[in-house]
């Protein structure tokens, strides 16, 4: 019972059970930390507008029968954007949680080096993988200079195509930012407050 | 041979590093990437992006962040606080009164958000310190919050029935219909074990003190009723009413009820910056986590598929003994001890599509199999030690509620859960009844 009353005096969604977010850093790691961050509150944005989009949408067809297929492909177009750029944001704002069973009995020290390995035997090569095998998927749609099947639909088919290989080097991105402040934070473990 | 080896080895290493630590989405990509690589090369990969990409513009999903958006304004607006105020002072007359109102505002808010933390943290939030300051029991108090927060994961339109739509092939309408009468149903049984309690032991229970009664005239009352509870109430009802009913698609519903409900708030004087921008950024990480682990999951899956996952997956089956009621039962304990490690996208997008095929050979009416499995997952939330309601509500809840408050007072709830499964599994017509009443 003890240990349980322990785990629970830490909220679940707090720091310990998450992967944490970064703290305010200089260097390369802040600068990659920080854009991740702008390009996803930018990108937050788009929520309002599928909002907007897909309601005008429902009204338009409904109320004065007009429809369009480039209006009804923009929705699909804006909700894919959401999902990829939103990918690196939410391990950005540490939105990641861990199942912490065995996480919370480790020692600072083995934590210390999972924030290290984590991100950098994980997230970063995995992320790059997949982002590099975007590269060709992109490449062929722009090859044929591929666009809607549908007549009325969306010309341009690569520009969203290229949000699958961005939005994936975007968490890589992130991860090379968490593995950076990992090695500062291994290099001089006295400096951390949190242990 | 090989291959199915390392399909076996392929689940292992997810769960040794889910529970080691690493964060689900990761250690998906990681096992499969690692053993597909092993058993195939790269080349098993050249067809994820094509995955990938279908995930991130699948029309079934663009409800998700309509839906949430709509919550996520009812939510951060505090429309969904102010509700459960005037609910809370019109059943405060009686005993158990504030806690039907709990259970009242956990269908409501289930039926707007559909977002377990969110309910149970803002309920949570709200509603303890003055349940406790009234003298509640703190069990009482605990186990009602928890277990009303978790209808939002049965009652529609929850995000779990559209990610069940998805994979099972259903339409969101159907389920819909379908988890109407068992949500509605649970809720009904919470409240008959609030009264009980209420009858048995009142002073667990007390209500409203009449002195702080008389401080809000009736006419008020009802004024703050009209203006706080039903322009939402009539809300949910459209958007619901307009799917199940088949006038709109799920999709155009959840577009409506999210301008509906920015048109609400912008009405009552509470949208501002930092109101739309908490919302913006709340829709943007839960759609982007729910997709990101969605097109992770295509990584885990492509592999597990491609090692002969599928033949492990039957050969498991024929193993079980008593056919179908065997295969369920089976199930039904694996979803639910999966339900404490493991969120429910997962379980949804990774565990079922492996596990459906059996009941789809064996004649199983999936409608009915989505029901049980949406409310199993709905009960292992509730469960101590690892239900995840329960951690929210430690979260939010005043330091001197004891865990063991928590983890007793959900115990009659979960009680009520079991008894409601059983209930749903011997007699299907409770889920099956409405969506084929009108004519899903």
């Amino acid at each position: 019972m003890d240990q349980f009353q322990e785990k629970w005096a830490q909220p679940r969604w707090l720091a310990p059970n998450r992967v944490a977010q970064l703290p305010d850093i200089d260097g390369v790691a802040g600068l990659l930390d920080r854009m991740v961050g702008r390009l996803g509150r930018a990108s937050s944005w788009l929520t309002l507008v599928l909002v907007l989009l897909v309601a005008g949408d429902v009204l338009l067809r409904y109320l004065w029968r007009i429809s369009s297929v480039a209006g009804q492909e923009f929705e699909w177009h804006v909700l894919a954007v959401i999902a990829l750029m939103g990918a690196s944001y939410t391990l950005q704002q540490g939105e990641h949680v861990r199942v912490d069973i065995f996480y919370q009995r480790y020692s600072p020290r083995v934590k210390r080096w999972m924030d290290l390995l984590l991100p950098a035997l994980v997230v970063v090569p995995s992320m790059l993988f997949i982002a590099w095998l975007s590269v060709d998927f992109v490449a062929m749609s722009w090859d044929v200079d591929e666009g809607s099947p549908d007549p009325g639909g969306l010309p341009a088919r690569y520009l969203l195509k290229a949000f699958v290989p961005l939005g994936f080097l975007l968490v890589a991105l992130q991860g090379i930012a968490m593995t950076l402040y990992a090695i500062t934070q291994l290099l001089q473990p006295e400096s951390r407050p949190h242990d | 041979m090989i291959d199915e080896i390392l399909a076996i080895l392929m689940v292992v290493a997810l769960f040794g590093m889910i529970l080691g630590g690493i964060p689900v989405p990761f250690a998906l990509v990681a096992s499969g990437l690692l053993f597909g690589v092993a058993g195939f090369g790269l080349d098993l990969f050249s067809l994820l992006p094509v995955r990938l990409f279908g995930v991130a513009t699948s029309y079934s999903l663009l409800a998700i962040p309509l839906f949430v958006f709509m919550g996520v304004l009812l939510e951060k607006s505090r429309m969904a606080e102010r509700m459960l105020e005037v609910i809370g002072h019109l059943a405060g007359k009686r005993a158990g009164g504030m806690a039907m109102a709990i259970v009242f505002v956990g269908v409501l808010m289930g039926a707007s958000t559909g977002i377990v933390a969110a309910t149970v943290v803002t309920v949570g939030l709200i509603t303890l310190p003055t349940l406790l300051q009234r003298n509640y029991d703190p069990r009482i108090a605990c186990g009602t919050i928890c277990a009303s927060g978790t209808l939002g994961q049965i009652i529609p339109p929850s995000l779990v029935l559209i990610l069940l739509a998805d994979v099972s092939g259903e339409s969101v309408g159907t389920l819909f219909a379908a988890a109407m009468v068992p949500g509605l149903m649970l809720g009904g049984l919470y409240f008959a074990y609030i009264l009980l309690m209420a009858w048995r032991r009142p002073d667990s229970m007390p209500p409203i003190p009449a002195a702080e009664r008389d401080l809000i005239s009736q006419r008020q009352l009802l004024i703050d009723l009209a203006k706080a509870v039903m322009p939402p109430l009539l809300l949910v009802v459209a958007v619901l009413g307009s799917i199940i009913g088949g006038v709109a698609a799920p999709t155009e519903a959840a577009s409506m009820g999210a301008l509906g409900a920015l048109l609400l708030v912008g009405l009552s004087g509470r949208l501002n910056g930092k109101v739309l921008r908490e919302t913006m950024d709340g829709t943007f990480k839960i759609t982007g986590m729910t997709l990101f682990v969605l097109m992770c999951a295509q990584v885990f899956s492509l592999s597990f598929r491609g090692l002969g996952g599928d033949d492990l997956i039957d050969q498991l089956f024929e193993f079980l003994p008593g056919g179908m009621w065997g295969g369920l039962i089976f199930i039904m304990l694996l979803l639910f001890v999966l339900g404490f490690f493991l969120d429910w996208i997962e379980i949804t997008y990774i565990v079922l599509p492996l596990l459906l095929p059996f009941f789809i050979n064996q004649g199983v009416d999936i409608v009915w199999l989505c029901m049980l499995v949406a409310m199993n997952l709905q009960t292992s939330f509730l469960t101590p030690p690892f239900g995840w309601s329960l951690f929210y509500l430690r979260g939010v809840a005043p330091p001197e509620i004891r865990t063991s408050d928590i983890y007793r007072g959900v115990l009659p709830f979960i009680g009520i859960q079991a008894f409601g499964l059983v209930l749903v599994m011997i007699f299907p017509a409770i889920a099956t009844w409405l969506p084929k009443a009108i004519g899903w």
